[in-house]
């Protein structure tokens, strides 16, 4: 079984073992630059959330020299793990590529239906209920005369003559209830909609979300748990599949988003339908097909003719699929693959530091 | 009319697949696909579209700059933090208003949010309802009742008798939307620790909104440990499993011919999936 990694990862590879003698400088070809007055032109927080939007849409593998190359390892990193389609092997992907970073943070954001704690089995060592807030209603103060129906934009609080009703599920938690109502008579409780589980496995910190059952609305669950992200260690967000509020807020803030799809129409299609949102959101992006070999090369022409950076083929192996069927990894059940996916890392820096360096050329620029 | 919804929690347990397939065993359905982020079932019945729609999921909040006194309330007040220096993020506004109503100046307006499409089309199994929801958008909820209420009319006129209904993956919000009120969901699982854990999340969600639930089993020999684990639970909880399919990669190759399963030669699964529309039937009517 042949792993196939693109040529330009197997080049940053050699290139990074050549580079380590000269670790801990910033260096472009025949542009020397030191951590002096140029480098703080750099991000300061390079895990930031609300990064500014970059101009850069799409891009291509960099040459080799543009990378940020520290002694103490590279500088931390946020990548989410995303894909239209459900079930081609984001969760599988991102728990492989966790294990083979060793210490990260792992944030399994399918909060719908989370999955990667069989893989990681983490010991959970705490637990943080979230809310949403909601109205209620102080029945002697109110006057009926329907204000905070009329701002509702959810139709969850709906005003009659003698009482007020509210539908706690449509309710997103905006308070122009309480700010329109002239008597006060609005006040806000809080209704737990999903809970919070912090743990480690081995050295990577585990964080997951658990929506209830019959809860509509992830995307909370989902910003509580992302406030969580740490600067000091790479991030790896296991996104919900879609392409919906979810998904976005998930891969929201990242510094890399790898879509997971499969070679068949299915996985073609939506692969197409998360390119479009992550080329809206800005983020640079990269391909891995999974399955390689159960259907045909559609997505990999889609992806030349786009240049999409595709980051890694893995082929459909029954050795793999029953390892995963028992909550095993795909590193653990063949340890080979840890180098793989370390190449699949170093790729992705490339990619994201020759954004950067090109941001701070366009901001120099301007 | 009865109305059946394929679900699963899990991802790619293979909904799209069987709806297909039952789209074309089915007598005189109206097919309905409510995976509004990633539809893919029009990429098996090549539906010829008769009307498009826009939808319009909710508004959006709009800063009028020359009226704008920069104050700051709007900023303060937006709990979604949608607004970062007079400007509104579009993928973070859930457009409830509240800016434009505090906002001093009136500097800002609710604009209606085009959120995506819908689609009514013809399909040699007869009449498909289904959308496209747009880049980044919000409210698929939304969106997923407002093409199950086209499928249910366009069944009403049409006397037709089934309306069947390809779901999204997860729980939440689109699921909620796509299972409301229906007659029978089917819930497909695969024999993986993820296949298990995903299904009793999903079978939890039918039981809460009070919906007859019944269990298939695809790619059942991949882990017959698994599968034996799956048909005790259901066992356990009184749900009927009402079929097992085995794992065959004829199945991809159905799908790149663009044919159903039970169009393109798959073996076993093809017989499987025959016998397990019969057992629907039976159920449902």
């Amino acid at each position: 079984m042949e792993w196939d990694l693109p040529d330009q990862v197997k080049e940053a590879d050699r290139d990074q073992e050549k580079d380590e003698a000269t670790a801990g400088e910033w260096a472009e070809a025949g542009q020397p630059r030191g951590r002096g007055e140029n480098a703080s032109a750099l991000p300061a927080e390079p895990q930031r959330l609300t990064r500014p939007a970059s101009r850069v849409i799409s891009l291509s593998v960099p040459s080799a020299g543009q990378v940020w190359r520290g002694s103490r390892g590279a500088r931390s990193m946020v990548i989410s793990i995303a894909s239209g389609k459900g079930g081609t092997g984001k969760t599988s992907v991102a728990v492989s590529l966790a294990l083979s970073l060793g210490t990260c943070q792992f944030f399994d954001c399918d909060v719908e239906e989370p999955n990667a704690s069989l893989f990681l089995r983490p010991s959970i060592t705490g637990k943080t209920s979230v809310s949403v807030l909601e109205p209620w209603i102080d029945e002697s103060k109110c006057s009926h005369c329907g204000e905070c129906s009329g701002i509702c934009a959810y139709h969850a609080i709906a005003a009659f003559e003698k009482n007020v009703l509210l539908f706690p599920p449509l309710c997103h938690g905006c308070g122009g209830c309480i700010l329109v109502c002239p008597e006060k008579a609005i006040a806000e409780g809080k209704r737990n909609i999903g809970v919070i589980e912090e743990g480690t496995s081995n050295s990577i910190a585990f964080i997951q979300g658990i929506l209830n059952i019959g809860e509509h609305m992830a995307t909370p669950v989902i910003k509580d748990m992302k406030r969580l992200i740490r600067k000091d260690m790479h991030v790896i967000i296991d996104s919900p599949p879609g392409t919906s509020c979810p998904v976005i807020e998930s891969i929201k803030g990242s510094d890399f988003v790898l879509l997971v799809t499969e070679p068949t129409p299915f996985g073609l299609n939506d692969l197409k339908l998360a390119v479009d949102v992550v080329r809206e959101l800005k983020i640079p992006f990269g391909v891995v097909i999974n399955c390689d070999g159960i259907g045909d090369d559609r997505v990999k022409e889609y992806c030349q003719k786009g240049n999409i950076p595709l980051l890694l083929s893995i082929p459909w192996s029954r050795e793999i699929a029953e390892a995963y069927s028992r909550g095993i990894p795909a590193v653990e059940a063949r340890p080979d693959l840890k180098e793989i996916f370390r190449s699949l890392f170093q790729g992705i820096t490339r990619i994201t530091e020759s954004k950067r360096d090109y941001d701070v050329q366009l901001g120099a620029c301007r | 009319m009865k109305q059946l919804t394929v679900i699963s929690g899990k991802g790619g347990t293979g909904k799209t697949t069987l709806t297909a397939a039952f789209a074309h065993l089915a007598d005189n359905p109206v097919i309905a696909d409510c995976d509004v982020d990633a539809a893919d079932l029009h990429l098996i019945l090549s539906p010829q579209l008769v009307k498009q729609e826009p939808f319009y999921g909710g508004q959006l909040a709009w800063v009028d700059k020359e009226q704008c006194s920069k104050c700051c309330l709007c900023e303060e007040t937006c709990r979604f933090g949608a607004i970062h220096g007079f400007e509104v993020d579009n993928t973070s506004c859930e457009g409830c208003g509240v800016c434009a109503y505090i906002c001093p100046e009136k500097a800002i307006s609710m604009k209606e949010r085009l959120s995506g499409y819908w689609f009514i089309s013809d399909t040699k199994e007869g009449p498909m309802v289904h959308a496209h929801l747009g880049i980044a958008a919000e409210n698929s909820g939304k969106l997923v009742s407002v093409v199950r209420q086209q499928a249910k009319d366009i069944a009403e006129k049409e006397k037709k008798n089934l309306v069947l209904i390809d779901g999204p993956p997860g729980i939440g919000c689109p699921v909620i939307a796509s299972i409301g009120g229906v007659d029978m969901v089917l819930a497909v699982t695969e024999p993986t620790l993820s296949g298990l854990h995903d299904l009793k999340r999903i079978l939890e969600v039918a039981d809460h909104f009070n919906i007859r639930a019944v269990v298939c089993i695809n790619k059942f020999d991949i882990n017959q440990d698994n599968s034996r684990m799956i048909e005790n639970y259901c066992e356990e909880k009184g749900i009927e499993l009402i079929g097992k399919i085995p794992y065959d990669p004829s199945v991809t190759r159905a799908m790149i011919n663009v044919l159903s399963v039970v169009e393109y030669p798959c073996g076993e699964v093809t017989s499987q999936v025959i016998r397990m529309w019969r057992k629907i039937e039976e159920l449902l009517f």
